[in-house]
This record gives C-alpha cells, structure tokens and sequence, in this order.
C-alpha cells in the first residue's frame, strides 16, 4: 500500500547530521530547546541576552508552576551548550554557518530566536509605588487591598490581562481585597470566561471605565512603610458615577515593547519585523515563529508574543516546521530548481535580493561561485529578473516559454488580444472558478516577481492590445515582496514606454487573492473596457 | 507501536485544521489517510472572503488553498472525499485500525492506523436557536458568515437597500459566545477580528457606508490587532460598549434597535445588522466522541490532557487538532495543528 522502506528512511535521515542552534538564556529558550530535543533534533544552546526569564515568573501556582519546575529541574537540558554569543549567521547550502564571539564557527541546520523580551515602561503620569503586572506565571500579593488597572494607555494585550485578572483573584481568595479597573474584560482561550466567572463569583470587584482612565493617587500617611492609594474612576455601567477606592497596592498592566534586536542579527532579521518592530513579519507565511528565510524561526517575548501557554505551543509547532526542514535540507539536491550561466560574473545581485536567503557564495580559490539550495527556493523568480546579466533561470519556469508565447502572439498578429499574467498562488487558483472572456490570454508565472521588465515590454512590443498582471495582494507575496517588484516594474515602464512609443497597449497591475474568483473577472473586465476606450 | 511506518495516522476532517496536520505530517514523511465527511476539502474557510483593502489585513483565509495544494501533491498519502469515521480497533498503546465509511453508499473500508488526528472543527451558532434578533424572519439580519459569502461572490452592492446610497451597517459581537445560557459561556476567538476586518471591508468597497460595532468587550490578542482598531477607528467605525437585545423592522424600512449611549437609551436605525456567530462544538462530536472513547468538556468540545499537554486526547492514540478542542482563530489552528505534529512525531521518537 506505502512505500514503507522510503518512509523509515526518511525519519532516519532527519536524525543524522542535523543540529538546532538555540538563541536565549531565559524560559523561552529552555521551551523550545525543550521542543526541538523531543523530536529527535540536537541542540545547542547559546546563551544570550536577559541572564533569567523576566517575563515568566515562578511564583505561581497550579500547572504553570509544575510546568516550570518540569523545566527547570533539566528535563530537556541540551548536551550542548555554547558559552559564547552569535555575531554572525551566514545562510549557506546545508543551513547556517555560524560565528560566535570567541571566535569558534559551527554550522546548524536552524536557527532559532528565543530571546526574551521587555515589557513597556510605567506610565509617567502614575504615582510613585505603582506596579506593573507582568505576564506568565505571577507573585500573589500578600493579602491586602490590591487594585489592577487594565487599558490605562491602550488596550491591554488578553494574555496580560488575564494574568491580571488571574492575581486578583488569587489575592482575594488568600484573603485579600481585589478590584480590577478595565475597559474591556479579557476572556480568551476557552477558559477566559470561567476565570472572569470566577473571579466576581469570589468577590473580585470589576469596575468598567470609558474614555476617561481612573485617576490614581498616592496618599500621605503617617508611617512612612504602610502606602495607600486612592483611586477615582467613572464607572459606566453604574452611569458614569464617581467611585472612590482605597487600596495597598496598584498594579497596571502595559503591553510589550518591542525587542531590541540583537545587532548582531540585524543583517539577517532586520527587514523581517513587524509594523511595531517585533522579530518576523506580520504574515499569513510567518505563522508559527516562520521567517521568510527558510530555517530561521521566532518565538516567544521578542515576537510580541507574551503568552507562556502561546509560547509553549508554537515553539512546538516550530519545532514540528524545523524538522521538516531538515529533512528537506537532506534530501533536495542543490540548484535542482534553477540553473546559472556561464554569464555570471557573481555580482550577488541575485544573493542580496533572495528573500528566502536560498543563494550563497561558494568562495573557491580559482573560481567562487553562485550556489542555490534547492530546499530554499521558492522559484519565486525575483532574481532571475533582476539579474543584471541574465544569467540565471527557473528550470520549472523557464525563460524559453516566455519567448514561446511572445512568438505565438507576433505570428498571430494578436493586436485585438490582452495578456493576463497572474501569479499562480492567486489568479491561478482562482481561475479555475471563472471563464475568461474572448480573446484573453492567461498565463501562470510562478510570482508577479518574476515578470522582468524585459518580458512585460517585449510582450507588449508585439503589438497587444494590453497587459494585466494580477500578484498577490501587498503583504500576502510567498515571496515577501515579489508583488511589489512587479508593481515598481510597471511603473517605471509607463514613464519610458510611453515617453519612446506612441500608440503602444497599455498595462495595468492588480492584486488579489485565490478566493476572489468573481473580483478578478471584474478587474478583467476593467481593464478590458479601459483598453477600448483608448482611442486609436 | 505509532512508530511502524506501515500504518497510518488517520486525520478525521479536511477543513483547514485537518489539512494544515496533513501538509506538516507529510512533510515530515510520514503518511496519513485524510478523511473528509462532506463532498469537499477546506471547510469554512474556503467559503469566506479576502479581506484586503488595498493590500493584506492578514484574515488568513487564502492559507486553505496553500494547504490544500501541498496536501494534494503528497506522495504515500490518500484523501478520502465523502468519507466518515465509522468504527476504530485499539490496545493500550493507541489506535490499531480504523474503519471508514463512504457516506452515500455506505461501503466501508479498513486501515492499519497508527494515531488519529481529530479536525472536526467546529458549527456556527445558528442564531435561529435563540430567536430574539429575528434571524431568517426579519430581512437584513445577516450572520458574519451571510455577509462574507456576499463579499466572496463580489455582491456587496446587494446590501444597499437603494443602489448607490447610503448604507449602515451594525456588527453585533458575541452571539451565541459568552453566552451560559446556551452552554457557551465562552469567547469564540475569531470574531472581534473578523468583524474589524469586515468593516474594513464595507467602508473600502461600498461608497457612503457606515459601520457600528456593538460589543461586550473586545479582545484583540496578537500583536497587531489593536492596530487594525485604531484603522477602524480612524475610517469613521463607531465602536459601542453593550449588545442590543432586540431587533426591530421598521415600517419606512430598516431595522431599528435600541442602544445605550453614555447612560442613555438611545434608537438607532440600520439598513443591515451582522450577527457575529460564535463557534459551537460540531454536531458531530458527540458521536465521534462515542466511536473513540475520547472525552468531551463541559461546553462539549473535546477534552485534552492537561493545559500544557493540549493536544492528546486522554483517549490513547488520539490527538485534537484546531477549533474542536476550542474555539479558534485561523493562527490558533496554525499552531495547534502544528503542536499535534509534533506531539506526533515526540510520541515516535519516544516509543523508537
């Protein structure tokens, strides 16, 4: 029924050979060392950054704490660890060559960032005395009258408010008096809402601002070791009447602050963060901690992420992803999927642009040269259009049906027909859904990237009426910014083709998606009725 | 033994859970049977719409379709298409053999399994169930379901009661979630960023359209979500603290509902009310829960191990995988599916 041989072999090849680099020296990194070593991947462990976990405390209870102690008592700890810090990460042909500061190189299948993280700083405008609430597992107050203020600068991330809501009601219950201020109460995951629940039901008493955040102030006292606060808020749901508490101790929750990225990395992880600066980019191909640089992965604090149960998860799930990867690294044959030509003069035009990192130098003394590792390559084509030499192509995709079709449409003097090139991922899928009107021509690139300006000119040059490329939408490119690539190219071709040829077709670019069958037959068509109204 | 490469792991479910556990499984070279119940793969994913505006708002939906690609191109694997779980064989150490059956002839088929993946997903809320917001009786009320199979067939101008006129709109949150009196009183996860998203949407593609969002609280996990509020915010999206209990035509059209403004009750006018559905457990679970021995909670999705160890059934041999062990968003099931993966893969490695 299965090739069961193949499949055995495969799990064994994985084993051999193939090593995870660990990068952090908190909590987040023993979890994913944790999760890397249990299915069957070395790891080495480097130390770097914050000396503990900052962000996940031990000091609570239940099944966080257990899961701590699980940790921390060396489940998982890793045979190997280097003392010294990373300075470089080079992608090369079989994973990552590594450069630490005391001067030692180690070559790793992946690499993975699990650096902790910082939390925004205490508002200014708050008293002396105030705390913030940190995430993960929580120090209960001693029994005293503790007040929690959610949303006071924005709104709170749900996994720091739960933490919130999850100390209050263990102050309470220890014989304390809780409040907790908010404006929006969190109950995520399955569980938010019997923790919320819980917390009223135990006496917690939950207080609901609007626009206006409570005012919190210190009292004077008598004996200088006791503080109090005094806190007003505007309650909505008691109708926008003034309330008044006194309390021991504030906390106030803030939201985390981007990570500093360690410098050392910049040139790898630079141009991969998200709008606020946090490691990987805001994509659907960056789920579970996933770098576009394929063997590179995120996790934890420095991702944004602040959630320790979140964190245990994905580090698994990227763990799952980095096995994959490894064997992929393996099995797939170099440069299987692209070919470079003798026109090379090894400009690295192609090795700067790569958005998956899959090209590297090989430094030989006679000759270096260009190298692509096959498990890498998306065949996205952005180099190969770029390529100031044109001395590389996709074998899959090869430049030759490109001329093929521009032959077809010259001998068939198609001056009436319009050229659709859309990208497979979207238009290509979405294709399927919709019947093209007459005299359409559709054709599948690998990614709106690889349409050079050479091919978009040369194809309008034999005499169409029009070129309508349709890419994925911005920030949806497999390939991170092949749409962009394209988009830019058809900008710079209307300034010079239309300042060099008069009566020439004309272009247009759209992005889109596979499930929007019925929008791409109306960009279709949009740009079917705008060609005619050109005038001849 | 799960770690004999004979036997396969059975995934029940092939919408975007089942086919995200397919894809990393065979990518790690070991083959499953994927088993699909109705006539199609991608579940409700592939019927909702992209929610970009000019470029990606990140609602993941287009994920099914690079899914489902991979998933078709695995070698040593089979997908079976209008096929149901019907019986299972187990010893101690897990699942031995299981027994599908083909819905519409009831033929039934054996396989040597090695684990079994449960992706059943999950239902919408049908909000018929509790019949206050005139769903399915009032014209207008549309589920957040209604309103992205509109926008997916590109019929947004269907909305608008008059073509080319003004069109508002209403969002109500947590229907049929955070709700005891349904057994829901849970928060359904994807919502408040669909909703967001889909007004996003409707103030991008429809001209004169104005958005209300009424909700209890709003929970935007992830690291950028706060900012698609602010967007939202920014456009001109009202967002109101307290959900409308009632739903009411007006005779000159348009629906009215009564809504709390600063303290004070206030009527308001709408052309279209979306009700943001909440995820139920599927309809199914309670049989299949039955055929495994896998239990179900308390809210009637399937049960896990502990909060750490949150994908293994306490049934041996069987993992849960996405939105039915919990309500979840699409990068929810990202990453559950990929901890099923690789609870998978530690349970060979631990058993070799």
């Amino acid at each position: 029924m299965l090739n069961s041989k193949l499949q055995t072999n495969t799990l064994q090849e994985t084993r051999a050979n193939q090593s995870a680099l660990v990068v952090g020296n908190g909590l987040t990194a023993s979890i994913v060392t944790a999760a890397v070593k249990s299915l069957g991947i070395d790891v080495t462990r480097s130390k770097f950054g914050l000396d503990s976990a900052l962000l996940f405390h031990s000091g609570g209870r239940g099944p966080f704490e257990a899961f701590v102690r699980f940790l921390n008592e060396g489940a998982f700890r890793c045979e190997t660890t280097a003392s010294s810090t990373p300075v470089e990460i080079i992608p090369v042909e079989k994973g990552f060559v590594v450069t630490f500061d005391d001067g030692s190189r180690s070559e790793f299948g992946c690499v993975f960032f699990a650096t902790e993280g910082n939390l925004k700083p205490i508002p200014n405008d708050l008293p002396d005395g105030v705390n913030i609430v940190t995430p993960g597992i929580l120090k209960v107050p001693s029994s005293q009258s503790a007040c929690f203020v959610l949303d006071y600068e924005e709104i709170t991330d749900p996994s720091i408010g739960m933490n919130a809501m999850r100390m209050a009601l263990d102050n309470q219950l220890s014989g304390g008096n809780s409040f907790v201020l908010l404006r929006h109460a969190p109950v995520q995951g399955m569980l938010g809402e019997t923790l919320y629940e819980t917390a009223r039901l135990a006496g917690v008493r939950f207080l609901r601002f609007g626009n206006i955040a409570p005012r919190i102030e210190r009292l004077q006292t008598s004996n200088d070791l006791s503080i109090k606060f005094q806190i007003s808020i505007q309650d909505i749901i008691e109708r926008g009447e003034d309330i008044l508490i006194e309390c021991d101790r504030v906390f106030v929750t803030v939201n985390p602050l981007p990570a500093d990225i360690p410098i050392a990395f910049k040139h790898l992880l630079s141009k991969e963060t998200d709008p606020l600066g946090f490691l990987i980019q805001d994509s659907v191909h960056c789920l579970t901690g996933k770098s576009f640089r394929r063997g590179l992965y995120c996790v934890g604090p420095s991702t944004g992420c602040m959630d320790l149960l979140e964190t245990v998860f994905s580090a698994s799930a990227a763990a799952a992803d980095a096995r994959s990867w490894l064997g992929l690294l393996e099995q797939a044959p170099s440069s299987s999927k692209m070919s470079v030509s003798e026109q090379c003069i090894r400009c690295l035009t192609c090795l700067r642009l790569c958005p998956h990192a899959a090209i590297s130098l090989k430094s030989q003394p006679s000759k270096s040269s260009v190298n692509i590792t096959g498990a890498r390559c998306l065949e996205c084509g952005i180099c190969v259009a770029e390529c100031p030499r044109n001395a590389l192509d996709l074998k899959g995709f090869p430049e030759e049906d490109f001329v093929t079709l521009i032959e077809r449409l010259r001998a068939q003097n198609a001056h009436d027909s319009t050229v659709v090139f859309g990208c497979h991922r979207s238009a290509g899928r979405a294709l399927s859904e919709i019947e093209l009107p007459e005299k359409v021509i559709f054709f599948p690139v690998s990614c709106a990237g690889r349409l050079s300006e050479s091919i978009l000119s040369a194809t309008l040059l034999a005499g169409i009426k029009g070129i309508l490329v349709l890419g994925c939408h911005h920030g949806n490119c497999r390939s991170k910014n092949g749409t962009d690539w394209a988009k830019a190219r058809l900008d710079t071709m209307t300034t010079r083709l239309n300042t060099m040829f008069k009566d020439i077709g004309s272009f247009s670019y759209k992005t889109m998606a596979a499930n929007e069958s019925p929008r791409m037959l109306k960009l279709i068509n949009e740009f079917l009725d705008s060609v005619d109204r050109i005038p001849d | 033994m799960i770690g004999n490469h004979d036997r396969r792991v059975i995934i029940v479910g092939g919408g975007i859970a089942g086919l995200a556990v397919a894809r990393l499984l065979s990518e790690n070279g070991l083959p499953f049977t994927l088993v699909e119940r109705s006539d199609k793969l991608g579940g409700h994913t592939k019927d909702w719409a992209c929610m970009a505006v000019d470029e990606c708002k990140n609602c993941f939906c287009c994920l099914v379709f690079d899914y489902e690609d991979t998933v078709a191109s695995c070698r040593n694997s089979e997908i079976l298409v209008g096929y149901e779980l019907s019986s299972v064989v187990s010893s101690d150490s897990g699942i031995q053999r299981v027994k599908v059956r083909q819905v519409d002839s009831g033929a039934e088929q054996e396989i040597q399994a090695s684990a079994l993946v449960l992706a059943i997903g999950f239902d919408t809320f049908d909000p018929v169930d509790k019949g206050f917001w005139g769903y399915g009786q009032i014209d207008g009320v549309l589920t957040l379901a209604d309103l992205n199979h509109i926008i997916r067939s590109n019929d947004l101008g269907k909305l608008s009661p008059v073509p080319e006129g003004a069109l508002d709109v209403a969002f109500f949150q947590c229907i049929g979630s955070r709700d005891k009196s349904i057994g829901a009183n849970y928060c359904s996860q994807y919502c408040c960023g669909s909703a967001i998203r889909a007004a996003l949407k409707l103030i991008h593609e429809v001209p004169g359209c104005n958005v209300s969002i009424f909700y209890i609280d709003l929970q935007l996990p992830g690291k950028t979500t706060r900012d698609l509020m602010e967007e939202a915010q920014e456009k001109g999206v009202r967002f109101l603290q307290g959900v409308p209990g009632e739903i009411r035509p007006l005779q000159e059209g348009g629906l009215q509902v009564i809504s709390e403004i600063d303290g004070q009750n206030v009527a308001e006018r709408f052309d279209r009310i979306v009700l943001s559905v909440g995820q139920r457990p599927s309809a199914s679970a309670a049989a299949i829960s039955k055929i495994l021995g896998a239990p179900l909670n308390e809210f009637g999705f399937f049960e896990t191990r502990t909060l750490f160890d949150a994908v293994r059934s306490p049934a041996n041999g069987v993992y849960i995988a996405g939105s039915c062990s919990s309500p979840a968003s699409i990068p929810d099931v990202a990453v559950s599916a990929g901890t099923v993966v690789s609870a998978i893969i530690a349970d060979i490695e631990k058993a070799s």
